[in-house]
């Protein structure tokens, strides 16, 4: 494992007219940047292969909502996987070529019962190393057809052990102590996040995430339009505050919430190893409390919101309170 | 090696000290401090349904500075917690938060301990026993005094100014015989609702010979569901999770942080552990310089950041982190079961199901063998 790893964060602008051609020029412009920072690691942001679609296929309509998932069914129907080989194919090209690691951000894929929103990780050889799905998805999606993975993985690579956040994953802390317990060194996060910006709706999500459990941050943010929502947010490189200029936990970020960047920062997992034998937060944790509770207490919130509180309130009423 | 001569001194130096102390600590200085204060009543807690949930509630969050205690001990200790009580129930509080280490200035009931503990408490420890003592057998022999004193006060400031008191906490003996950071939950009767244990230690508290408890308590109480855990506690989104998951609406953390105030690393605590359980939060900070060790931090009112008006996740803050405030505000439970309607949490059981709670001890020793690694 090497100990400083070079790594880049893409903040891509999403067009609304734009050729398919054009687009991919812009992405391989973008790589380009990134490489000649030095990166060895390049991620891009959620839906960056759904922008392809949009603009590959404006006939299609795909919109956010209830018939997205028919949508991308009804492509994948009528040109079988090529569209989204095609895509992967383009970035397993540029990686070769640059001999760097790309996460091209997450594609919309077809599954029985809607699509999956899954990122994919792809070798300086050129090769699709592993995916990921997300795990966790807020009301617009599920009303979008997208359905959750049921697994987190952790892929072990020269850079250090890279696991991934995607979307509504980075709002539940569940997602990222379990890929750090697993090992993963490196969270990687392709997200899109409807405007308006909100820095502490970030500071929220990774931000914290990355504080409480001591590892590296990359969260690549998607702007612009797409499939009829606007999106903006501030990609972020990030490490826990003690290896950060000004104590702030970001290593680098994007000038603006609006507009396409690239940026790079430098992993020191030398400092990392030291923050963390100065004080593993791991080392404080309540085993026999969790055991107590995990997993059974989540059991019951399932129920419809609705329900979940009536519930609550009922049992609340039925005793006198102290 | 001792000597039976120097066992036997030993032996009576403490039992003269453990009957000092024992002086000291009576409940009546205290009640009778209490008594000249001549308290009125507040009638804040009869606004609160006698059962059901309350719309909203009114906290105060007491920003204390912990100074050592030279002399007059009880009563000097009950003054403060009453003059910081009557600064927050004249403000409407209907519940009182008292920092982490509130009890922590009885131990200038050791005497002289200002001089000894100029290098540090553990060096002052060292320096009486000769290295054969943990600091944790310091606060094992002030721990009845200081529990009378504690009880009596909060208990007795409860009942007069008839308010809900979370104590903060002090470091006790523990009904098992174990050193804990303790916590009190007071109710306007002056009756001990519950005691919290310190679920997560820092590393001090573990090498000082303190142990973690193992029950996190989510009240019913006529404030709303509420959980204390402590400090530490909420670095960890466990805590939060149970505690949501459990019914609680309000976390209130009574904390202490002995370090620089440093605006980010403060944001690694409560703030996002309310963000990600959709939670009403309330810290207390303790703040000064005790024995050395300084203590900072914004003591406020917590909640989703859709919730506050500046959508930053605070209703009220301290203006300062290092001065003594009492910090009161609002805290709007309809406003929170809205929220919660209107932004359900989606959790993947499956997911948990497979990894929770085994991986906690595999991934510790995954992460020491990488951590190992990079030393090489």
């Amino acid at each position: 494992m090497i100990l400083l790893a070079r790594v880049a964060c893409i903040q891509l602008l999403s067009r609304r007219r734009e050729s398919p051609g054009d687009f991919l020029l812009r992405l391989t412009c973008l790589v380009e940047h990134a490489t000649h920072d030095g990166a060895q690691l390049i991620v891009f942001p959620a839906y960056t292969a759904f922008a392809y679609l949009t603009l590959a296929h404006p006939e299609a309509q795909l919109y956010f909502g209830p018939g997205l998932a028919q949508g991308i069914r009804r492509i994948w129907s009528s040109y079988g996987a090529s569209n989204f080989n095609d895509f992967l194919d383009f970035f397993k090209g540029l990686a070769r070529k640059h001999g760097t690691y790309i996460v091209p951000g997450t594609m919309l894929t077809p599954t029985g019962k809607g699509v999956t929103n899954t990122a994919y990780l792809i070798s300086p050889a050129g090769t699709t190393i592993g995916t990921q799905s997300e795990t966790h998805l807020n009301r617009d999606e599920r009303g979008s057809g997208f359905v959750s993975g049921d697994d987190l993985q952790v892929f072990a690579t020269p850079l250090g052990n890279l696991g991934f956040v995607i979307c509504e994953d980075a709002w539940y802390p569940e997602v990222m102590r379990i890929l750090t317990l697993k090992g993963a060194q490196i969270i990687i996060a392709p997200v899109a996040v409807p405007k308006p910006y909100s820095k502490w709706h970030q500071v929220r999500g990774m931000w914290q995430n990355i504080q409480q459990n001591q590892v590296f941050g990359i969260e690549s943010c998607l702007t612009g339009f797409l499939g009829g929502v606007e999106f903006e947010g501030r990609s972020t490189i990030y490490a826990t505050c003690e290896m950060t200029p000004g104590d702030t936990g970001v290593l680098a970020q994007a000038k603006a919430a609006h507009m396409e960047d690239v940026f790079t920062a430098g992993l020191d997992f030398i400092k990392l190893g030291e923050t963390i034998r100065r004080f593993d937060i791991f080392s404080q944790f309540n085993r026999p409390l969790y055991k107590q509770w995990f997993p059974h207490v989540y059991r019951e919130y399932p129920l419809p919101a609705s329900r979940y509180h009536e519930r609550k309130r009922e049992e609340h009423e039925g005793r006198k309170p102290l | 090696m001792k000597t039976l001569m120097e066992r036997i001194s030993q032996t009576l130096s403490i039992l003269l000290f453990k009957g000092f102390l024992w002086f000291q600590s009576r409940p009546s200085i205290v009640k009778q401090t209490l008594a000249e204060k001549q308290i009125t009543p507040s009638s804040a807690v009869d606004e609160l349904p006698e059962s059901g949930r309350p719309s909203k509630i009114r906290v105060a969050a007491v920003q204390m500075k912990l100074e050592l205690i030279k002399e007059n001990h009880a009563r000097a200790y009950a003054e403060t917690a009453y003059r910081l009580t009557k600064e927050a129930v004249e403000q409407g509080a209907q519940l009182v938060v008292f920092p982490e280490y509130s009890g922590i200035p009885l131990v200038g009931l050791i005497p002289g301990l200002e001089d000894l503990a100029r290098e540090g408490l553990d060096s002052a420890v060292k320096q009486v026993s000769g290295g054969e003592t943990k600091v944790a057998d310091v606060f094992r022999l002030l721990s009845p005094a200081v529990k009378r004193i504690y009880e009596t006060t909060f208990s007795t400031l409860a009942k007069s100014f008839r308010v809900y008191i979370i104590s903060g906490s002090t470091l006790l003996e523990d009904d098992d015989g174990k050193m804990r950071n303790i916590g009190y939950f007071f109710d306007p009767y002056g009756n001990l609702i519950t005691k919290q244990r310190k679920l997560h230690l820092v590393p001090l508290e573990s090498e000082w010979g303190f142990e973690p408890g193992q029950e996190l308590r989510v009240l019913d109480t006529r404030l709303g569901r509420i959980a204390f855990p402590i400090c530490m506690d909420a670095t960890y989104f466990e805590t939060f999770r149970i505690a949501r998951l459990r019914g609680a609406d309000i976390v209130v953390i009574p904390a202490a942080n002995n370090e620089e105030y440093l605006f980010w690393r403060t944001m690694r605590g409560i703030w996002p552990r309310v963000q990600e359980c959709q939670v009403l939060g309330v810290s207390a900070h303790a703040v000064g310089n005790l024995i050395g060790i300084p203590f900072t931090g914004r003591s406020g009112l917590l909640g989703p950041l859709e919730l506050t008006q500046s959508e930053n996740g605070y209703f009220t803050q301290a203006d300062t982190f290092n001065d003594e405030e009492v910090v009161v505000g609002d805290l709007n439970l309809d406003a929170l079961y809205q929220f919660r309607e209107e932004n359900p949490l989606n959790f993947n059981v499956t997911l948990y199901e497979k990894y929770l709670p085994g991986l906690y001890t595999e991934g510790q020793k995954e992460r020491t063998q990488n951590t190992g690694c990079l030393k090489e």
